[in-house]
C-alpha cells in the first residue's frame, strides 16, 4: 500500500521534472521573451500592433540575422566570425559594381543582376574560406584571424571605391531588399528559408554533427577520425555565404553600397544575438538565433515607435539592449540552476 | 618587438627622412598616450583570461559624466580634478559588472557587450546627445601643455605632452601590480588555469573584480586625457576602437586566452599600430588604401606568430626524451 503511494508521488514527481524541463527550455523562454515584449509595446502605443511595424521588424532583422546565425555557426565550432559585416559589404560592393560599371545592353537585365547576385555570393565564400583557411591551417586564433580579415575586406572596399557610395541599381535588386510576397516581406522569407537550412544541416546532417563535434572537443574529434580541418572550414564559408546574402539585401533595402555601413555596431550585435541564443561552442540551435534576433529587432523598433515625441528615442533603446542582454544573461544562469537536476533527499 | 619595431621606423625614414625626427615621436606619442593607458586597462583583464569590450564606452561615460558634473558645479580647476573623478566613476562601472560575473558566474565577455551599449546608451539618453565645447579655465590649453617644444619643418610646432607623466606612472605601477603582488601573479595564475588557481587557493572572483576595476579606472583616465587633446568632449568617444585597441594589446604578446602579456609589450603594441598607420601616410600610400595594408599587416603578423608558437616536431621529440630520461 505505502509502496503504490510512494510510486504515484514518483510519477507526478517525473512528470513534474519533465515539465519544468520542457518550460524552462531556451526556446520558450526566447518566446516568453518576445511575447512579453510585442505585448508591453502593444500597451504602450496603439502606433505598435500594426502591420507596418510587424513589416520593418521583419524587414530589418533579416540582415542582423542572416549575420547572426553565420556567426552562431563559427561559434558552434569552437571559434568566431567577426568579419560578418565586411564580408556582407565586400559582396555588396563586388555586385554593385558587376551592376554599375558593366555596359547594361550586353545581358538581359534579369541574367545581369543573377550573376551579380552569383558574384555576390561567390565573394562571401572566398570571404570565408580566407577565415576558415586561417583558423584551421594556420592556427591562427579565431578571434585574431576575423580581426584580421575585418580589417583587410574593409580596406579592400575602401580602396576599391575611393571611400564613395555606389547606387543606382535596377529594380529587381531593390525587389530582394524591399520586396515582398503574400504581404510578407522578402527578406524575412530569406532569412526563415536559411534559417531551415541551417537548422536541416546543424541538427540533421552529418556535417551538423561533424561541427558540434569539434566544438566540443577538436582534440577528440580529430581522434575520432573526423576532418577538423575542412569542417571548420567549411562553417566559416557557411558563415561568409550567409553575410553575403545579407549584404545583397542591406543593398537591395538601400539601393546603394559603401564600405562603412554598420562598422562595428552590426559586428557586436551580431555577436549579441549569438549570447541571447545561447550559442556556445558544440551546442546551440538555430531556432534559438532566429528568435534572438528577432527579439532585439522587436526591442529597438518597438523603442524607436514608442517614443517617437522625444529626440533621444533611438538611443534609449542602447541602454535598453545593454540591461536587457545581461538580464537575459542572468535569468539564464539562474534557470541553468534550476535546471540542474536536485541531489536525492536521503529517503 | 621593440626591435621590429625600429626595423620599420628605419626602413620608413629611408623612404621618407622628414619621417625620423623628433616632431614626428611626440605626435605619435601623443595620438598613442590614450590608446596606450586603456590598453593597459585591457591587459590585466586579458591576463586573467577573459575578453572585456566595455572598456571605450566606460571611457566615454566617466569622461563625459565627470565633464558634466563639473562643469554644473562651476568647477574652475584643472584636469587633476577631472582624473581622479573619472578614474572613480571608471572604477565603479568595472565594480558592477565585476559583481554581476562573479555572482552569477557569467562570463566577461557577453556581459561586456551588453555594458557597451548600456554605457553609450546613458551618455547620449541620459546626459546628452550633444558634444560639449565648454571647458573649464583650467583646461584650455591643456592639449598643447608640452614639456619639450621643438620646431619642424614639416609638422610645426610640437612638443612631448604632458600627460606621458601619467602613462609612464601608470605603466610603472601596473607593472609593480603585475610583478610583484599576489593579486597580480593571481592574476596570471587565473588566466594559464582557472582549475588550478582556485585548488592553490586564489579567490577568483576577487581577482577578476579587481582586474575589471582597474580596467574601469585606466579607462576613465584615458578618456579625460583623449577629450582634452581634442578640446572638446564627445558622448561617443573612441566608439568603434574596440578592436583596434584589443588588437594593440594581442600584438603586444597578451594571449587572449589568458596567462600571457606584459605592461611593456602592451605599449609597444599601441604604438606599433600607430606607427605603422602613420608611417603609410609618410609612405605616400592614399588613404583609401590604409585600411587594407593595415589588414595585410595584421594578417601576417598574427600568423607568422602563430607559426612561431607552435613548438617543432623535433624539439618536442627531444622533451620526451629528457622526461623519460628522468624517469
Amino acid at each position: 500500500m505505502e509502496t503504490q503511494a510512494r510510486r504515484t508521488k514518483d510519477k507526478i514527481f517525473l512528470v513534474f521534472v519533465m515539465f519544468k524541463r520542457l518550460l524552462l527550455t531556451h526556446e520558450v523562454l526566447l518566446l516568453t521573451a518576445l511575447g512579453i515584449s510585442i505585448l508591453c509595446f502593444g500597451l504602450l502605443t496603439n502606433r505598435f500592433l500594426t502591420y507596418r511595424t510587424f513589416s520593418v521588424i521583419a524587414t530589418q532583422c533579416a540582415e542582423i540575422g542572416l549575420m547572426g546565425l553565420g556567426m552562431g555557426l563559427t561559434i558552434m565550432v569552437g571559434g568566431v566570425d567577426l568579419s560578418v559585416n565586411d564580408t556582407a559589404n565586400l559582396s555588396a560592393l563586388v555586385a554593385g559594381l558587376f551592376l554599375t560599371r558593366l555596359p547594361k545592353d550586353l545581358l538581359s537585365t534579369g541574367v545581369h543582376v543573377l550573376i551579380s547576385v552569383l558574384l555576390a555570393l561567390c565573394t562571401g565564400i572566398l570571404c570565408g574560406y580566407l577565415n576558415g583557411f586561417l583558423v584551421a591551417y594556420l592556427q591562427v586564433p579565431p578571434i585574431l584571424a576575423s580581426l584580421g580579415t575585418l580589417t583587410l575586406f574593409r580596406g579592400i572596399s575602401a580602396a576599391v571605391t575611393g571611400g564613395t557610395r555606389i547606387a543606382g541599381f535596377p529594380r529587381s535588386i531593390s525587389f530582394i531588399g524591399r520586396g515582398s510576397v503574400l504581404g510578407v516581406p522578402i527578406p524575412f522569407l530569406i532569412l526563415i528559408g536559411s534559417g531551415l537550412l541551417m537548422h536541416l544541416i546543424v541538427n540533421h546532417s552529418a556535417l551538423g554533427y561533424k561541427i558540434r563535434y569539434v566544438g566540443t572537443s577538436i582534440r577528440t574529434a580529430r581522434l575520432s577520425g573526423i576532418k577538423d580541418k575542412s569542417t571548420i572550414v567549411i562553417t566559416y564559408i557557411i558563415s561568409g555565404l550567409l553575410s553575403s546574402i545579407a549584404g545583397i539585401i542591406i543593398m537591395g533595402r538601400t539601393g546603394s553600397v559603401a564600405y562603412e555601413y554598420g562598422t562595428q555596431t552590426y559586428v557586436l550585435v551580431a555577436r549579441a544575438i549569438v549570447s541571447l541564443a545561447a550559442v556556445s561552442s558544440g551546442s546551440g540551435t538555430v531556432a534559438n538565433l532566429v528568435l534572438a534576433a528577432l527579439i532585439l529587432q522587436v526591442l529597438s523598433t518597438g523603442f524607436y515607435g514608442t517614443m517617437m515625441t522625444s529626440s533621444r528615442a533611438s538611443f534609449f533603446k542602447d541602454i535598453f539592449w545593454g540591461i536587457f542582454m545581461i538580464a537575459i544573461l542572468i535569468f539564464e544562469q539562474v534557470i541553468k540552476r534550476a535546471r540542474r537536476p536536485q541531489p536525492k533527499k536521503a529517503r | 618587438m621593440g626591435i621590429l619595431l625600429l626595423v620599420i621606423c628605419a626602413v620608413v625614414g629611408v623612404f621618407s627622412p622628414s619621417f625620423i625626427s623628433f616632431a614626428t615621436l611626440f605626435e605619435m606619442v601623443r595620438g598613442s598616450l590614450a590608446f596606450a593607458i586603456m590598453g593597459l586597462g585591457v591587459l590585466p583583464v586579458l591576463i586573467a583570461g577573459e575578453v572585456n569590450l566595455s572598456f571605450c564606452s566606460v571611457a566615454a561615460f566617466s569622461a563625459f559624466a565627470t565633464h558634466h558634473l563639473l562643469l554644473r558645479l562651476g568647477y574652475q580647476g584643472g584636469i587633476g580634478m577631472y582624473l581622479i573623478l573619472s578614474g572613480l566613476m571608471g572604477s565603479l562601472a568595472g565594480w558592477v559588472m565585476g559583481v554581476i560575473v562573479t555572482r552569477f558566474k557569467l562570463r566577461v565577455f557577453p556581459v561586456s557587450l551588453g555594458f557597451w551599449m548600456f554605457w553609450y546608451g546613458m551618455n547620449l539618453f541620459v546626459i546628452s546627445p550633444i558634444i560639449n565645447f565648454t571647458l573649464p579655465p583650467g583646461l584650455v590649453g591643456y592639449y598643447s601643455r608640452y614639456i619639450v617644444t621643438v620646431q619642424d619643418p614639416v609638422i610645426g610646432v610640437s612638443g612631448l605632452h604632458e600627460a606621458i607623466i601619467y602613462l609612464l606612472a601608470m605603466a610603472l605601477l601596473m607593472w609593480f601590480f603585475l610583478r610583484y603582488t599576489m593579486m597580480g601573479r593571481g592574476l596570471y595564475a587565473v588566466g594559464g588555469n582557472r582549475e588550478v588557481a582556485v585548488r592553490i587557493g586564489y579567490n577568483v572572483g576577487k581577482i577578476l573584480t579587481i582586474a575589471l576595476v582597474l580596467s574601469g579606472a585606466l579607462s576613465g583616465i584615458a578618456g579625460v586625457i583623449q577629450c582634452s587633446f581634442y578640446r572638446y568632449f564627445t558622448p561617443t568617444l573612441f566608439r568603434g576602437q574596440e578592436l583596434s585597441v584589443l588588437t594593440a594589446v594581442v600584438i603586444g604578446g597578451a594571449s587572449l586566452e589568458g596567462g600571457r602579456g606584459s605592461v611593456l609589450g602592451t605599449i609597444l603594441g599601441v604604438f606599433f599600430i600607430q606607427v605603422v598607420t602613420r608611417s603609410l601616410v609618410y609612405l605616400g600610400v592614399k588613404g583609401e588604401y590604409q585600411q587594407f595594408v593595415l589588414g595585410l599587416m595584421l594578417i601576417i603578423f598574427f600568423v607568422a606568430s602563430s607559426i612561431k608558437r607552435k613548438p617543432r616536431p623535433e624539439k618536442m621529440a627531444k622533451l620526451e626524451e629528457d622526461t623519460q630520461g628522468g624517469r
